[in-house]
């Protein structure tokens, strides 16, 4: 994420795509959504510019900086999590191919309601 | 060198929670998440061996309890097959205690009128627990105190009891109850059905009179669990 600016009471920050793939921008803008109006724009290849609105409230010099923090902790955190389960795909696979394959157990229950 | 193993993590208001895919959990502080990922835990710090432990990390690419990690999932994820097969039926609130923790909605001196569940709703219930496909269904009856209201128990058990052949389900049936109010009406319903006694004591009888917010609980609840035990 790159210097965001408060923008006539709305955050403004661009995003770059060579730190964060466009699956964590999504998770991150979905996330956001619940509590801002996210517009998201594709302003170039490498970069998209992304807009925060508060619903009936401007962002204020006193809240832009949590805000900005919260958005940047999310940022930070989705990225991990893309890490960590790009990391884990495979181990997890064979997880649940151990715990559920060749499960011969399965019944089909009658039904008599 | 360690490796990660699947784990999901949520930023807390003072720390971060780790849970991984058979739902245990650790609570860091923050920054831990990324200095696991960025492989900068010391190997011979209590958090590396914790992590390891808790199936978060692992020493090898191919854990060596792996096998253990999937039986554990499998349990885990067991009401997938089966759906729910626990089905408890609050069947009065009206109790004969007045305990410090209670979490129900408990009266001490509820009119019957208001607090017992009334028939139409327990026939409902019991028609929507035979639904579940789990050939195990486990039946527990809670309060409240459930032995305030026998005439319910009585009718639950006799049509759980019947339905039961029809829908050829195993019944367990549960009774979960201070052992206070152990009547002879109630043993008998008990040892008609297999019905288990789940009870409990909070401790010596300073703490658990205390806890019960009545003088002579423990007494009762011993002289109950004598009671259950005369009728095996």
């Amino acid at each position: 994420m790159m210097d965001a600016a408060c923008v006539n009471g709305m955050m403004v920050f661009d995003v770059d795509f060579v730190q964060y793939e466009d699956a964590v921008v999504s998770k991150v803008c979905y996330w956001l959504s619940g509590r801002y109006i996210v517009c998201r724009e594709s302003a170039h290849h490498t970069f998209c510019r992304i807009t925060l609105e508060r619903p009936g409230k401007a962002f204020t010099d006193d809240d832009f900086d949590t805000v900005r923090l919260e958005v940047s902790q999310s940022f930070a955190d989705f990225k991990l999590r893309a890490i960590i389960g790009r990391e884990t795909h495979a181990i997890r696979n064979i997880l649940y191919i151990k715990a559920f394959a060749n499960n011969d157990d399965f019944e089909d229950y009658n039904m008599t309601y | 060198m360690y490796y990660l193993l699947p784990f999901r993590f949520h930023r807390l208001p003072d720390g971060e929670l780790l849970v991984n895919e058979v739902g245990d959990f650790m609570v860091l502080p923050n920054g831990s998440v990324q200095a696991i990922v960025d492989r900068q835990v010391d190997e011979s710090s209590d958090l590396f061996k914790d992590l390891i432990v808790n199936s978060f990390i692992s020493t090898e690419k191919m854990p060596p309890l792996i096998d253990a990690l999937a039986t554990r999932l499998r349990t885990k994820k067991a009401f997938l097959d089966g759906f729910t097969a626990l089905h408890i039926f609050v069947v009065t609130l009206r109790c004969n205690q007045n305990c410090t923790y209670c979490q129900a909605s408990s009266r001490e001196n509820g009119c019957p009128a208001e607090s017992d569940m009334v028939i139409s709703t327990l026939e409902r219930g019991i028609e929507l627990m035979f639904r579940s496909p789990s050939p195990y269904l486990t039946m527990e009856f809670q309060g409240g105190e459930p032995t305030l209201a026998p005439n319910i128990l009585r009718h639950a058990l006799a049509m759980a009891d019947k339905k039961k052949e029809q829908y050829a389900k195993n019944m367990t049936y549960v009774l979960c109850t201070n052992c206070i109010n152990m009547t002879a009406e109630v043993l008998d319903l008990c040892e008609q059905y297999q019905v288990l006694i789940s009870t409990s004591l909070d401790g010596p009888a300073f703490l658990h009179n205390t806890n019960r917010g009545k003088v002579d609980s423990y007494r009762k609840t011993i002289n109950g669990i004598d009671d259950c035990r005369g009728k095996g």
